[in-house]
């Protein structure tokens, strides 16, 4: 009987440390009829403060990240609640609750590729004509950092489906061995990766996304030149 | 543990997970009352008109539509500035509906003669700027085929799929800076935009299911040199990047510029140490000189991993 | 024994509900856009206009984003691109598609123009914007 009770404190510590993420949710479901965020001109800029307090980025795996709460247009801390078509606007939900989500919810917390597979979404590739299909390339480049991160893979087949070569090829990165030098660094400060990777594209907060591929180890061991 | 303990312990547990109402996050505003959904009606119907003065005023796709010989575009132009000017006056006299309805009416026009009578000079402009474009990107695949090919051992027959489409290409570019050069930029990035789709399409097929493994791998230290002498500008470019886009305090610009100064010299006793034939030390030394360089963005405000 | 274990428990459990419901009152978080939405503010202030805000999460479910990268010139580059209504009108950038046939006309001011007065531009909730910057920077992009 006693190690029931230990097990009932157990299970209500546990409850207690998901409680922030379960305020997060709820509040995030709701469509509360009062949230009718402070107006616009001079506090605009205590808004924003107020809206985008800074959350450090942590490395540390083992610091969970908040996942986003995909609050509506009327909600959401920059648009502003006064404007009559504001209300309009469709919610994020309303179509996120749709598409294939991704474990842990940064960004936008959608699967996009996956929702391309799926069928769930169908974005043209050409904007008058509905039926051209990407010119996909199947080619992955997987890099070797210095330091004790697993390989990054990236792959183009993901990317070419959204983009042209053009996007990327020469301006952010050079088509060529050894001529990109790639920092997490540049990425953060928004080049190289981070030119979309935290701006649009998944933020950099999830390290295997990217760094996936264990590095190699010969067969006495040590690793591979 | 008794029934009535477990119970309340039960009873805590499902009110600790179940959906609590959350307090609003910032202070509610005054709710719009009826009326007010009038004024800002009126408020974006004035913003409407002032947009509409701009357009008539400032577009000169009305100017060389009122001056046009095509008598429908002519005609067009002067109902948008007959519909303006009636869409004033019933502002002016309180009828927003009407004065709505007709704003609408004069930017749906603007917009069909900006269609129906562009500005050839600008037309132009633009077009020359697309095939500058377009046959920047041709280039650019032209380039990646050439480099691909000096990977690729000579009777290979992907050889011969490069060389056709390197022929090809040269010859689509040709004909399209001839056209270029007589000013139909249309034709030219048309058969730019050929190319550069079947040039893609078949590095698409040659690339395959390939994975292109960029490993560091030296075959000396001048090499290992060179790579670091990279990694060291890569870094020294986030500096001004850095500053301009965390804004960081007085203190910390300080602090991170004498980092940034140690770092230099560093560079410059590795520059010296190669220079005198010691790659091996001046490997090391650069190193830590990228690590200042570390240092210096951490200072700034930049989480700086590994 | 038993009644002492009892009020031994019975204490714990009070404490550890008030603090549950502290953590209710006192656990706040502030409202947060959706990732990607860009605010738009080169022009509006100085014309009376609420800043344009462009989801990206909207487009991105309709195209892919070469359409709008590649073919219509839009710079990765949040408030770079130079855009005015006249460009607009004339079919230029947003104007290739907001022009009453793919997407909304340009009478819809108020669909586009939604931000708050005064808000800088800035691509919301980026890693950029979120990265631990001292409180008097105002991080634009």
């Amino acid at each position: 009987m006693n190690y029931l009770s230990k097990l009932m404190q157990f299970a209500l510590l546990t409850a207690l440390l998901n409680m922030p993420a379960a305020i997060a949710a709820t509040a995030a479901k709701e469509t509360t009829a009062k949230a009718a965020p402070a107006a616009s001109a001079a506090p605009a800029s205590q808004a924003q403060t107020a809206a985008a307090t800074p959350q450090p980025i942590s490395f540390n795996r083992l610091m969970r990240v908040a996942p986003r709460r995909h609050l509506p247009p009327m909600e959401d801390g920059i648009r502003d609640p006064a404007n009559a078509e504001t209300q309009t606007l469709q919610a994020p939900l309303e179509v996120f609750s749709a598409l294939p989500q991704t474990p842990s919810g940064l960004g936008n917390g959608v699967n996009w590729p996956g929702a391309l597979y799926d069928g769930k979404i169908k974005p043209r590739w050409d904007r008058n004509d509905p039926t051209a299909e990407p010119m996909v390339m199947d080619m992955s480049v997987v890099r070797v950092p210095k330091s004790t991160m697993p390989d990054v893979v990236f792959p183009h087949k993901q990317h070419t489906e959204w983009l042209d070569c053009s996007n990327c090829h020469p301006d952010i990165f050079v088509p060529q061995q050894g001529a990109n030098q790639i920092s997490m660094a540049a990425i953060i400060l928004g080049q190289k990766c981070g030119v979309c990777h935290g701006k649009v594209a998944f933020p950099v907060s999830e390290c295997r996304r990217c760094h996936s591929q264990p590095k190699q180890v010969d067969a006495k061991g040590g690793a591979k030149p | 543990m008794t029934g009535r303990a477990a119970a309340l312990y039960f009873t805590l547990l499902s009110l600790a997970v179940a959906p609590l109402h959350a307090e609003p996050q910032v202070p509610a505003a005054p709710p719009v009352a009826a009326g007010a959904a009038k004024q800002s009606s009126r408020e974006v119907i004035q913003q409407k008109l002032q947009l509409v003065k701009m357009l008539l005023s400032q577009a000169t796709a009305i100017e060389r539509a009122a001056g046009s010989d095509d008598p429908a575009i002519n005609q067009q132009s002067a109902a948008a500035l007959a519909l303006y000017a009636k869409a004033n006056s019933a502002f002016n006299e309180g009828d927003m509906a009407e004065a709505e309805k007709l704003l609408d009416e004069v930017l749906r026009l603007i917009t069909d003669i900006s269609r129906l009578a562009p500005d050839p000079a600008k037309v132009e402009a633009e077009q020359r700027a697309r095939y500058a474009e377009v046959l920047e990107n041709v280039r650019g695949i032209q380039i990646t085929y050439q480099e691909m090919r000096k990977d690729i051992s000579p009777g290979d027959k992907q050889l011969s799929v490069i060389d056709a489409n390197l022929e090809r290409t040269s010859v689509l570019l040709n004909q399209a800076q001839a056209h270029a050069k007589g000013n139909r930029y249309k034709e030219a990035i048309f058969l730019l935009d050929n190319a550069y789709t079947a040039g893609v399409s078949d590095l698409n097929i040659l690339m395959g299911s390939a994975v292109k493994s960029y490993e560091l791998k030296f075959n000396s230290p001048v090499e290992e040199f060179a790579h670091e002498v990279t990694r060291y500008h890569s870094y020294e470019e986030l500096i001004p990047i850095a500053y301009a886009e965390l804004k960081p305090g007085e203190g910390n610009i300080k602090l991170s510029e004498s980092y940034v100064q140690e770092s230099r010299n560093g560079r410059d006793t590795a520059l010296k140490q190669a220079a005198g034939g010691d790659h091996q030390t001046a490997i090391g030394t650069l190193q830590e000189a990228t690590k200042r360089l570390q240092t210096a963005l951490r200072t700034l405000g930049l989480t700086v991993p590994e | 024994m038993q009644s002492l274990i009892r009020r031994t428990l019975m204490s714990r459990m009070l404490l550890v509900w008030s603090l549950v419901l502290a953590a209710t009152f006192i656990y706040t978080r502030p409202a947060m856009a959706e990732y990607g939405d860009v605010v738009i503010n080169n022009y509006s202030d100085a014309a009376g206009m609420r800043p344009a805000v462009f989801s990206h999460w909207f487009h991105r479910v309709r195209f892919a984003c070469k359409v709008c990268h590649a073919d219509l010139g839009f710079k990765f580059k949040a408030g770079g691109n130079e855009i005015n209504m006249l460009k607009i009108i004339d079919g230029k950038y947003c104007g290739a598609c907001h022009n009453g046939n793919i997407a909304w006309s340009v009478s819809n001011c108020n669909l586009c123009h939604s931000g708050k007065p005064g808000t800088p531009t800035q691509v919301h909730e980026s890693t950029m914007q979120e990265l631990v910057a001292p409180a008097k920077s105002t991080v634009t992009k």
